[in-house]
């Protein structure tokens, strides 16, 4: 007998007789944890609806109150009707008031998102949210770290900013944003010491939040502009961008020579949105000396700050042989030039390709 | 006056109806762009106030269907997250009388209804 | 030991390791995807996606939606694209050569005039006849290309060429998209830092029988035909199971053709899309990623499992059997150009576990099943069937897809939910026992026709035809 014939004789047909009472078991296992399942998340789903819609009651009265007054008796008086509805102890409630209290303060200002804060405080519930940041799991720290920001919980700030470096991605990024939500600027600090990357999405966030009402503080951005992490040197020339923040021009121009090609296309950009009367030549110079890719950003930004003395840089690139360099070049120097549009068409030989059609795209461009 | 407020967040929802009706003012409520056109049609609202990004339609077709109609011009405020320069003007450009951008303030929202409907 | 012999013992042990092999990949996938699944919805609840609408500084996209022949719906479809929510955008129409009148309708619907643009061929295509932009400013993220019939993939590739944004997101033009998608699709390629993000994929889930309206799913439902309805299962597990899994070991070779978002550069890097495929969707996937492993830039395909994108699936046995066809013609294809990866470890995890993998078990389970099957008539015919062990094989192996099947419906359950009445889950499970008698071995019997269709070497497109959504019962009277 061949082993395989042994092996099968061994097993036999009646181990998979077998084996398939054990799948059949777990197929009614799970059939029946689905129904128990679907029968359970209906009721509480049924009660979140009902405690969403109690509470969005309350949280609206606090957020419309006016004066001092008002609103501690309507702390008072919601404290006490949660109170009797035995609420107050209820961990879902709890859970749900808090979620519903962060959605309102998200996107209210001014007077009810204050009065939401002290609701927040007034009912102890920070204490709550102050536990789930010891929590181990990352998802609770992080929602715990969210909770807190949005509700402008400003005394626990120290405890936040520890985890601006946490090893978690997902931690550390809802911290940076928590501190700068909680005090602008300031609460960048944590640039001058983070060794892990700021992620795209984490700029995006942090740029989005200082937009919000934050006085804007440019004191450490040279700092930032000469950090040795890469992200940081990134997020401060965003800054100098979004903030056009002119002074900062010899600093910038500094990260025109770095060692990365992605930084020094960030750097263009920069300086690009600061236009000062150095910023063309320095761009012109630039262009020269810089590998491909980043010519077309420096092109791109040529044709927004470029004059008339930029010309002699630009024309050699219509005979660059690639069409993209083409195009980036007449661009610049129709924008460069009150009568950019009118030299290109002597330059250029109007029969041929891409010019034939390059050129009334241009003169299209203009006046859409 | 009767107000039509379109906003998909229950609780922004609700302490919009409240404050308005805090000034005195009639309110009707809906939570989707689709609703929205119905009760606009049915109820001849005086004011409507609206969010931008709202299930099923948003709020910029509801402006631009609002003005296609014929007849009076029903002021429309716009409250919304969209802070961007080229949705504020599209908003405006479509017809939209005010825009106000989230996180907001209700008592500024309060103000700005009355200047409205002062004015008109 | 006769040579008789070494030959049935060789088939014999081959099927036995092959079949121990696919169910433990099966395990595998099972357990391995509910860890990603998890770390995914956990994270997603606290992520404020409008963060992407409302910011200034987005990644621009460009959606490219080819249209052959769509006249009847293109206008409303074309409507519903330009109300997603996204800021930086450009809509991109490439009418592929349509014979009817889609482009004047078009033209007359969205005032559109022919402007003089210069398109790079980054990417070799059939000529371009015009691109058109609307004079109304409401319509200013939308271009149409006007263009000579040269397939879906050349359609593609002109939109490649004439996007001017940095990622493209290909979707069917008759696909319904929910508001917030591309701002879910595009949130991983600002994710990584360390690695290059250079496709996201997302899930497309069935809409027959949903509610449809304005050009948005109002309510999903469960299919009321079986056909859609066992390949709402069929995608569950797919999208849900296998294709979490694949993303959480970085092996995705598969983005739906219907809903994807590709860094631009390296799709013109990697040469676009081959229109000698029929299956050009997972051909570019293989393609981009066999190019970055050449080049030893570490890379990622990401996945996002929220149901994003709606689709019809085909209803009737003939249509479904002409897709079938044609995705086997697409594997086998994208396979055989990229065969230099098999077990190739130069091309790291792509050539070592999902080439082969699509490989053996892709590509030859429909075959090593029509095989079995074919020995079993003959065995049985002959009386050489041991009745008792062939029952309790089939047994087993049923059950097994059971436990399968239903352990992905838990997961649905457990994670999105889409069937709100709690009757669609049963009938879902329902529909998982009757699966292996009335829908998989037509599924299997199509890939076999569509290997020998390839061995023919027919190339048609095996065209789908569309019968129009359930909410087309109540158009919208406009």
């Amino acid at each position: 007998m061949s082993p395989l014939n042994y092996f099968l004789y061994t097993v036999g047909p009646f181990q998979f007789v077998e084996l398939m009472y054990l799948f059949i078991s777990i197929i009614v296992l799970v059939v029946g944890f689905i129904a128990f399942y679907l029968f359970y998340r209906a009721r509480r789903t049924a009660r979140k609806m009902q405690l969403r819609l109690l509470y969005s009651e309350h949280i609206s009265m606090l957020a419309i109150c006016e004066g001092e007054q008002e609103l501690q008796e309507t702390i008072y008086d919601i404290h006490a009707q949660l109170k009797q509805q035995g609420l107050t102890e209820d961990e879902q409630g709890r859970g749900v008031l808090i979620k519903e209290l962060v959605t309102a303060a998200k996107s209210m200002s001014g007077a009810a998102k204050e009065n939401i804060s002290a609701f927040y405080r007034a009912a102890g519930l920070d204490q709550i949210t102050l536990s789930q940041l010891k929590s181990g799991a990352w998802h609770v720290k992080s929602r715990s770290i969210q909770t807190l920001s949005h509700l402008g919980q400003k005394q626990h700030i120290a405890k936040i900013y520890r985890h601006t470096n946490n090893r978690n991605e997902l931690i550390r990024s809802e911290a940076r944003v928590a501190v700068v939500k909680l005090t602008g600027f300031q609460g960048l600090r944590f640039l001058d010491v983070i060794t892990y990357p700021l992620t795209e999405w984490e700029q995006l966030c942090l740029v989005h939040e200082l937009s919000e009402n934050h006085l804007p503080d440019f004191k450490h951005i040279p700092d930032w502009l000469h950090s040795d992490n890469d992200s940081v040197v990134e997020f401060a020339l965003r800054l100098v961008e979004s903030y056009r923040i002119l002074e900062l021009h010899g600093d910038v121009a500094f990260c025109l020579a770095h060692g990365q090609s992605s930084i020094r296309k960030k750097a263009v950009q920069a300086v690009r949105s600061i236009n000062q009367p150095q910023t063309a030549p320095l761009l012109a110079t630039q262009l020269l000396r810089e590998e491909e890719d980043v010519q077309l950003v420096v092109l791109e930004a040529m044709g927004e700050v470029g004059s008339e003395n930029d010309l002699a840089v630009l024309w050699p690139f219509l005979a660059h042989p690639r069409t993209v360099f083409k195009i980036a070049a007449a661009r610049a120097i129709r924008n460069s030039h009150p009568y950019g549009m009118a030299m290109l068409r002597q330059r250029v030989d109007m029969e041929v390709h891409p010019w034939y059609i390059l050129i009334p795209q241009l003169e299209e461009e203009v006046n859409a | 006056m009767k107000i039509l407020v379109a906003e998909d967040e229950p609780i922004m929802l609700k302490t919009i109806e409240l404050r308005l009706k805090k000034d005195g003012h009639e309110v009707i409520v809906t939570d989707n762009g689709l609703d929205a056109m119905k009760q606009i049609d049915a109820e001849l609202p005086d004011l409507i106030i609206t969010d931008i990004m709202m299930p099923y339609s948003s709020g910029l077709e509801i402006i631009g269907k609002v003005r296609a109609l014929e007849g009076r011009k029903i002021p429309i405020i716009v409250l919304s997250a969209m802070g961007q320069e080229n949705v504020v003007l599209e908003a405006f450009n479509l017809g939209a009388d005010d825009y106000i951008t989230k996180p907001f303030s209700p008592n500024e929202l309060s103000i700005r209804v009355k200047k409205l409907t002062h004015s008109a | 030991m006769s040579w008789q012999q070494v030959v049935v013992d060789f088939f014999t042990y081959g099927i036995l390791i092959y079949s121990v092999v696919l169910l433990g990949f099966y395990l595998f996938i099972a357990v391995y995807s509910i860890g990603e699944t998890r770390h995914y919805i956990r994270k997603s609840s606290f992520t404020d996606y409008s963060i992407l609408a409302v910011s200034e500084k987005t990644p621009s996209i460009s959606i490219l939606a080819p249209a052959y022949n769509e006249g009847a719906t293109i206008i409303e479809n074309v409507r519903s694209l330009l109300s997603i929510h996204y800021n930086h955008m450009e809509l991109i129409v490439i009418n592929d050569g349509s014979k009817d009148d889609s482009l004047q309708k078009l033209i007359d619907a969205y005032e559109l005039v022919e402007v003089p643009r210069l398109v790079i061929n980054h990417i070799l295509t059939k000529p371009v006849r015009g691109i058109y932009k609307s004079t109304n400013p409401v319509y200013r993220k939308l271009v149409v290309v006007d263009k000579e019939n040269g397939g879906k993939a050349d359609a593609l590739n002109v939109g490649v060429n004439v996007a001017s944004n940095d990622y493209i997101v290909c979707i069917d033009v008759d696909c319904i998209l929910e508001q917030d998608a591309m701002l879910k699709l595009v949130k991983p390629f600002l994710e990584e830092k360390n690695k290059r993000v250079i496709a996201t994929g997302g899930v497309v889930r069935i809409a027959n029988s949903c509610e449809i309206r304005d050009g948005k799913v109002v309510k999903v439902n469960l299919p009321e035909k079986f056909l859609p309805r066992v390949q709402t299962l069929e995608y569950i597990r797919a999208f849900l199971l296998g294709r979490m899994a694949w993303s959480r070991l970085n092996g995705l070779l598969l983005i739906s053709g219907a809903f994807g978002a590709f860094d631009r550069e390296i799709v013109i890097k990697a040469g676009g899309y081959n229109h000698n495929t029929v299956g050009e969707d997972m051909e570019l996937v293989v393609r981009m990623r066999r190019y970055m492993e050449e080049q030893k830039i570490p890379y990622k395909v990401a996945y996002i499992p929220d149901p994003l994108c709606w689709t019809e699936a085909p209803s009737t046995y003939k249509i479904l059997g002409r897709q079938r066809n044609r995705w086997t013609r697409g594997t086998i294809e994208t396979l055989k150009l990229h065969k230099v990866m098999f077990f190739n470890p130069r091309y790291g995890r792509l050539g070592m576990i999902s080439y082969p993998y699509w490989f053996f078990f892709e590509f030859l389970a429909p075959l090593i099943e029509f095989g079995g099957f074919v020995a079993l008539l003959i065995f049985a015919a002959f009386g050489l069937l041991d009745w008792p062990f062939f029952f309790a094989l089939l047994g087993f192996i049923l059950c097994f897809g059971f436990v399968y099947s239903t352990f992905a419906i838990l997961m649905e359950v457990l994670t999105y939910n889409q069937y709100k009445r709690h009757k669609d889950i049963f009938r879902l499970i329902l529909t998982a026992f009757l699966e292996p008698f009335l829908f998989h071995p037509f599924v299997v019997w199509s890939a076999v026709k569509g290997n020998i269709d390839l061995l023919r070497n027919k190339k048609s497109w095996g065209e789908m035809t569309r019968q129009g959504f359930a909410g087309a019962k109540k158009p919208a009277a406009k």
